[in-house]
Formats: C-alpha cells, sequence, structure tokens
C-alpha cells in the first residue's frame, strides 16, 4: 500500500467514527412527546431528575456526596452543560452536598430554595458557590409557577409564607413542597415534608390525587400520613433511600400502609436508579 | 587474570543493601548480628590488601548489607514517644501536607503540626468533606488524638506508617489560619487546580474523571463501577500514576518533537524538562518524583539501549528511594509495582521484539505494546499475590485499549488547556477525548460484564506466573555473564 492509500483509509477511518457519532447523537435528539422522570440511586438522600418534553432540564435536590454527578453524566447529552432550574427542599447535607458539586460542574438557570436559616458547613460551600457563580436563588413560596415550554409546569405548594431569614427548631417545617404537571401526569415532590407540613397543606386544598408520590423523608415514621395517602391516591410511590441506612428508613409500618392502599412501590436501595417515562396519561416505569 | 567489572561491583552492592532492608523488615535483626556482619565485612576488606577486587566486594556487600540492616531497624525504633498527647483533646495549628482525600462525604487530611512537644508530628484527619481545605493551607485543629489502630487494622497502621503517620483523629474541629502564613505547597496547587476545574467543566462524568485518572493518577471521582470493571478486567494501571504514564507522557512528547527533526539529545531534553513540568503539575509528592525517576530510567533506556547499565541504574535508583524511606520496600505496593514495571521494560523488550514484528508499527502502536506487554509479565505475579485477583481478560482488553491512551493523554491535556482560555473551544477537543473515552470505558465495561473476566485464584499459583518473569531474568544475566567473561580482557 502506498503511503498516499495509507492516509487515505486513515482518513476514512477517522470520518467514519466522527460519523457514527454525529449520527448517534442526532437520533438521541430526535422528537420526543414524553416527560422523564429520574430518581437516582445516590445512597440515603434524595438525587431528583426530570426532563420535560421539550428537554428542558430540573434537579430537585443532589444528593450526599458527588455521585450525583455521575448520574447526570449517564441520562444528559455529552455536551448539554446546562440544568435549567435546580430547586434545594432544604438543606440538609444529604439533599444539599451534591448540589455545590452540580454547581461547579454545570452551568444552572436558576435556583429555588427556602433560603430559611440553617448554619452548617455545607450551607457555607453552597453560599460562596452561587457567589462565586453571580447565581441569586428565588425564594420558594406557595404558588409560585414555572412553566417548561409546551404542556408542562411545575407548582411550588410550600413554604406558605416567605420564610427567608427565618430560623426553623426543625428545618423541614421550611421544606420546599412542589408538584410536577404534564398533561394528566401528576408528580408530588415532597423532599423532607413531615406530617404537620401534610395536614397543613390537605387543609388548604393544595394538594390533589397525583400518579407519582415522591414518598417524603425516605420513607420515615415522620411523614406520609394516613391523610396524606386518602387525599392524593397516588398509582406509583417512589422511595429515594440508601441502602442499609442507619436511620431503619424506609419503615416497615409506611411500607404497610403505602400497600394497605395498594400502590405500586419503587425504592432505589433495591432497584438502583429509577426512571419514569410519561405521554402525558400513562406512567411507565423502567423506560430505560 | 579476570577481573570482576565494576558494573557488576554496583549491581551486588545495591543488591545486597536492598537485601538487608528486606530481611530487617522481615525478622527484627539483633544488633549483635549487624556488627558481627560489619566486623566481617571489614575483615574482608583488610585482607584483600591486594587489590583482589571479588574479595573487595564480597566485603562491601557484607558491610551495605548490614547497613540496609542497621537503616530499617533505626526506622523502626525511631518512632517518637506520643503517650503525653494521645487520648487527650488538643489544640493546633498545622499546614495541610498531602492533597485532601475525598471519598464521598468524607475528607482526610494529613497535617503536620509542631504544636504537640518538641517534633514535629504527621497527623491524620478524618472529617465531612465541607468545608473543604486545601493542601498547603495552614489550619487550627481542636479534637482527639489517637494512636494508629495496630491491633484492629495491622495492615491499614502500616501503610499510614509507611507515609509516616504518627497519630489520627476523628472528625475534629477545624478553622483556617487567618492570615495565612506563605506556603509553597499552595501556589504549586495553583495551576493543577485550575487544570482540574477547566477539565470538569468542559467534560461531564464519567469522562472527565477518566481523563483526570488517566492524565493526573486521580481516582477520587471514578465511580465504584468503573473501579470495579478497571479491576476485573487487570486496566486499574492506567489511572494509576506510574513510571509508565510518566514515560508515555515523555515518549509522546518525543513523539511530537520527532516532526522537527532534532537531535536525539535535545528531545532526550525537551522530554526530561515535560517529566519535570508534569511533576510539579500534579504536585510533587514523593511518590510522583519515585515515579518520574522510574520514567526517567525507561526513557534512557529507550534512547541507549544499555540493558545492563540501565539495569544498574534502577537498581541505584531503588536503593536511593528505600534509604529515604525503608517501608518502601516491603511494604508500598506502587513502588514495588513501579519498580517490577520499569525492570519488566528495560529487560524483556529484546526478547518478546522477535514475536511482535506481526504487529503494525505505525502511531508507535508495537512499542507501546511490547512495553505493556514487558511491564504486565513483571507485574502481573505481584498483583495476583497482593489481590488473589486474576484477570484472564486483561492482556486482551489491555492490547485493545493501550494504544489509545497516550492519545486520550494528550486530548485530554488539550482540552484541560484551551478550557482554561475558553470553554467553549475546548468543546471540540472534548468530543475528540469524548470519543476516546467511550471506546475505552466501553472496551473495560464490556469485557468485565463477562462471567470469566476474572477469578479468585490461590496465592500460591503468583509462584507459577512469575515463571516468565523470572526466565527473562536468567535469559538476561546468562548474556550478560557471557559478555563480560568473553569481552573483559584478563588483567596481569
Amino acid at each position: 500500500m502506498s503511503k498516499r492509500d495509507l492516509w487515505l483509509w486513515r482518513s476514512v477511518g477517522i470520518f467514519g467514527i466522527i460519523a457514527i457519532f454525529i449520527w448517534a447523537a442526532v437520533f438521541r435528539l430526535g422528537p420526543r412527546s414524553t416527560l422523564r422522570f429520574h430518581v437516582f440511586d445516590i445512597g440515603q438522600g434524595d438525587a431528583l431528575f426530570i426532563e420535560t418534553p421539550d428537554r428542558y432540564q430540573i434537579l430537585i435536590d443532589g444528593g450526599p456526596d458527588g455521585r450525583v454527578v455521575h448520574k447526570l453524566g449517564s441520562v444528559m447529552p455529552f455536551w448539554d452543560r446546562k440544568i435549567d432550574l435546580v430547586i434545594l427542599t432544604h438543606p440538609h447535607a444529604d439533599h444539599l452536598s451534591g448540589l455545590i458539586d452540580v454547581l461547579r460542574r454545570y452551568r444552572v438557570g436558576a435556583i429555588i430554595e427556602s433560603g430559611a436559616i440553617y448554619n452548617t458547613p455545607e450551607i457555607g460551600s453552597w453560599r460562596r458557590e452561587k457567589e462565586k457563580q453571580g447565581l441569586r436563588s428565588i425564594a420558594a413560596l406557595a404558588g409560585i409557577t414555572v412553566s417548561f415550554g409546551r404542556d408542562t409546569t411545575l407548582k411550588i405548594l410550600s413554604p406558605l409564607a416567605n420564610v427567608s431569614g427565618r430560623r426553623f427548631s426543625n428545618v423541614h417545617e421550611a421544606d420546599v413542597v412542589s408538584e410536577l404537571f404534564y398533561g394528566s401526569t401528576t408528580i408530588l415532590l415532597t423532599g423532607d415534608a413531615e406530617e404537620d407540613l401534610e395536614t397543613d397543606l390537605i387543609r388548604r386544598h393544595l394538594i390533589a390525587p397525583v400518579q407519582i408520590l415522591k414518598v417524603g423523608h425516605h420513607g420515615s415514621r415522620t411523614s406520609t400520613s394516613d391523610l396524606l395517602l386518602k387525599t392524593v391516591r397516588p398509582e406509583i410511590a417512589v422511595i429515594s433511600v440508601g441502602a442499609k441506612n442507619s436511620y431503619g428508613h424506609p419503615r416497615a409500618e409506611i411500607l404497610e400502609r403505602l400497600k394497605s392502599f395498594g400502590i405500586r412501590i419503587f425504592r432505589t436501595d433495591e432497584s438502583g436508579d429509577l426512571v419514569f417515562e410519561s405521554d402525558g396519561t400513562k406512567v411507565m416505569a423502567d423506560a430505560r | 587474570m579476570w577481573v570482576l567489572p565494576l558494573s557488576l561491583v554496583g549491581l551486588l552492592v545495591f543488591l545486597a543493601f536492598l537485601g538487608g532492608v528486606f530481611f530487617a523488615s522481615l525478622v527484627s535483626v539483633s544488633i549483635f548480628v549487624v556488627w558481627f556482619l560489619s566486623a566481617t565485612g571489614v575483615v574482608f576488606l583488610v585482607l584483600s590488601s591486594s587489590h583482589r577486587r571479588a574479595i573487595i566486594t564480597v566485603g562491601l556487600c557484607l558491610l551495605v548489607f548490614a547497613g540496609g540492616i542497621l537503616r530499617m531497624t533505626w526506622v523502626e525504633s525511631s518512632r517518637l514517644d506520643l503517650e503525653a498527647v494521645l487520648g487527650t483533646a488538643r489544640s493546633f495549628q498545622g499546614e495541610i501536607v498531602e492533597l485532601p482525600d475525598i471519598n464521598g462525604a468524607v475528607t482526610r487530611y494529613v497535617i503536620k503540626t509542631k504544636d504537640l512537644g518538641s517534633e514535629e508530628i504527621t497527623i491524620l484527619i478524618t472529617t465531612r468533606r465541607f468545608p473543604e481545605f486545601h493542601r498547603g493551607e495552614w489550619v487550627i485543629t481542636t479534637g482527639k488524638l489517637e494512636a494508629l489502630p495496630e491491633a484492629d487494622f495491622p495492615d491499614y497502621a502500616m501503610s499510614l506508617k509507611r507515609r509516616g503517620i504518627q497519630a489520627v483523629s476523628p472528625f475534629p474541629k477545624m478553622a483556617l489560619v487567618d492570615p495565612q502564613p506563605p506556603s509553597f505547597l499552595r501556589k504549586l496547587d495553583a495551576v493543577k487546580n485550575r487544570f482540574e476545574i477547566s477539565i470538569r467543566n468542559a467534560l461531564p462524568e464519567p469522562d472527565a474523571g477518566f481523563v483526570l485518572g488517566v492524565i493526573l493518577g486521580e481516582r477520587q471521582s471514578l465511580g465504584d463501577d468503573l473501579r470495579t470493571a478497571l479491576q476485573r478486567t487487570g486496566t486499574t494501571h492506567i489511572v494509576a500514576l506510574s513510571g509508565f504514564n510518566i514515560t508515555i507522557i515523555a515518549l509522546a512528547v518525543g513523539w511530537l518533537i520527532g516532526f522537527l527533526h532534532l537531535s536525539p539529545r535535545i528531545r532526550m531534553v525537551v522530554s526530561i524538562i515535560v517529566i519535570i513540568l508534569f511533576v510539579i503539575l500534579v504536585g510533587g509528592g514523593a511518590s510522583i518524583v519515585r515515579a518520574a525517576v522510574m520514567g526517567f530510567l525507561v526513557l534512557l533506556s529507550r534512547e541507549r539501549g544499555r540493558v545492563y547499565q540501565m539495569t544498574n541504574a534502577l537498581f541505584f535508583a531503588a536503593a536511593v528511594m528505600v534509604a529515604l524511606n525503608p517501608y518502601l520496600l516491603r511494604f508500598d505496593l506502587s513502588f514495588q509495582l513501579s519498580f517490577l514495571a520499569t525492570l519488566g521494560i528495560i529487560l524483556a523488550p529484546p526478547r518478546l521484539e522477535l514475536f511482535a514484528s506481526w504487529i503494525p508499527a505505525a502511531f508507535g502502536i508495537r512499542e507501546i505494546i511490547v512495553g505493556t506487554l514487558s511491564a504486565e509479565i513483571f507485574v502481573l505475579p505481584l498483583i495476583l499475590w497482593q489481590f488473589g485477583m486474576f484477570s484472564f481478560v486483561g492482556p486482551l482488553v489491555n492490547l485493545l485499549i493501550l494504544p489509545v491512551i497516550p492519545w486520550l493523554m494528550l486530548v485530554g491535556a488539550i482540552v484541560g488547556g484551551i478550557g482554561l482560555i475558553s470553554l467553549p473551544l475546548s468543546a471540540l477537543a472534548g468530543y475528540a477525548a469524548h470519543i476516546m473515552v467511550a471506546y475505552v470505558l466501553g472496551s473495560i465495561y464490556w469485557f468485565s460484564g463477562w462471567n470469566v473476566a476474572a477469578a479468585a485464584l490461590p496465592q500460591i499459583l503468583a509462584l507459577v506466573f512469575s515463571l516468565p518473569a523470572l526466565g527473562i531474568i536468567l535469559l538476561a544475566s546468562r548474556a550478560y555473564l557471557k559478555r563480560i567473561v568473553g569481552v573483559v580482557p584478563a588483567l596481569s
């Protein structure tokens, strides 16, 4: 083979590989009319990721460490370095720490958090990272609605008043609860909301039946009351919880309660990463 | 009469020293034995007044062997008495001297302080990940000091001791000293940190973590899945900072500037400069300097091709390193692996090249494969001995991915470099890196998925696996002996 031929073949090879990757990317970006709801298996904590049909991306909490960045890398396209909305439900480390890594690695469009005072090293690092990026959070407040292209909206249900700068003995009281709507698919995102807050929301008629319930506080006894389940009557309950965690989450009585309502239970400690895909009416589990 | 050549004398002396240290690290040797050996050595030296080199050598070896024993024993016995400070809550100021080891939600720091007693003490701190501190920063630490867990975790305690750590402190309070004293380490890390941030901004995971692993030997941001897959496919070494990857960097640079048609000498100088810059970039720790020395030796041996000189140089380097830190020889796996890999790359290629002529020489692929196989042959038995796991697909996977690794290092460095100037511009190089990472990780994951990819083997089989390496050593020594007996002219 002459030297020229050799170079020709090499070029063909290299461009061939590049072409394959470009086409792979094109197919990945093809039109889609479904919403995806990922519940990442990041150990004990929460990290939920939603991609709307128009490919807006929402991240709710970041889990206890940098694992969330790996999970995002596996579900977002290679070139996509932007997340449109980040919600921090409350500043406990098992929800917050991973978000600090996310801020360092991704461009974030907007942040919604309660702003309640909570003094931990994690909060300090979170604040510094936001300042460095020139990001300012929107104080969460019931009634705030965020629209994502066609048909998808996210509604903040709590806190019921602006609690920015207030101090709580239990910061779960200032938890950011929200609900996502796409067609008739609805997801209730509870964070670590406890029974008092659940009851409060129900009394004010802020909660209606949903398809998917993100079970509050990793299946702890403090949350997911009978009353809540009666009100929201979900088809699917999702529990984000670490395998063999030291808290005994999820509690057997909560699992029993969910079963007694005939709800399908999905757990990250048993099934790993969970994906739910909705076409606006039906929800399919483990779409991946 | 035939005279022992000087090069062999050197080799024997270095071996004797290493032997002494090794012996003393196996059993505790009484000072009487050291005296006896030294005295015998001196007797030999005195008797050899008639300039018989062989006898002088025996004497020297005995002395140096005793020296090795002494060195090891001395390090073992010179441990500080920390009774007074252990078990109590203390507050002290010190500098973070190693790169923080972040593992999930927990970080480990190594701190040197002079606040506890008259001598400097090195302490390992385990604490929550936030707030974060960096190498070279001075911190005030308040907490309980504890002894190394020698009773509960002897291996772990030994690994700490080897790193010079004398006490541990779990979850103390830490705060930055204000104002910060000047620190050389902090300046050193500034470049590296910027490079890392640049890579992490340009690439998502797992690409960023893998590229950083391949270039800088960082393993923190590799996921657990990937770590297991690397182990099962016998490819962990591509993300370890060793003489091997420093050699690859130097070779890649040599290859690049080869286009400029410079003389071998200038190529060598440029490669050395690049190695030094690299050592500075990755933080200049003791293990990196050792890796760089090994890498430099490999480079030299390729340039010069004088196997025997290079073997001597390697043993000399090893003896110096062990003299500085005697724990290395028996307890530091990365030192052992680097040493064996380097020895393999020096000794094996002449024997392997006969079988490698079918591999295409383009892009330096043949060199890389022969070099890697040489290293593997020497390193495999030790890996099997240490981990009890043998990767059956290892040779194949290595063959598939290794030709890509130097290119990935190069492109990764370009991504990081351009990213320092402009993030969008680095995207193009990022794509190239992504394609290579996809190929490498794809192969690794695919093969590690096989049930038969790896299996636990009895330790004793390591002896069987070491036969090829021993064979190569035997062949090399035979060739060497033949040469010195034939070539060295008889004197007097």
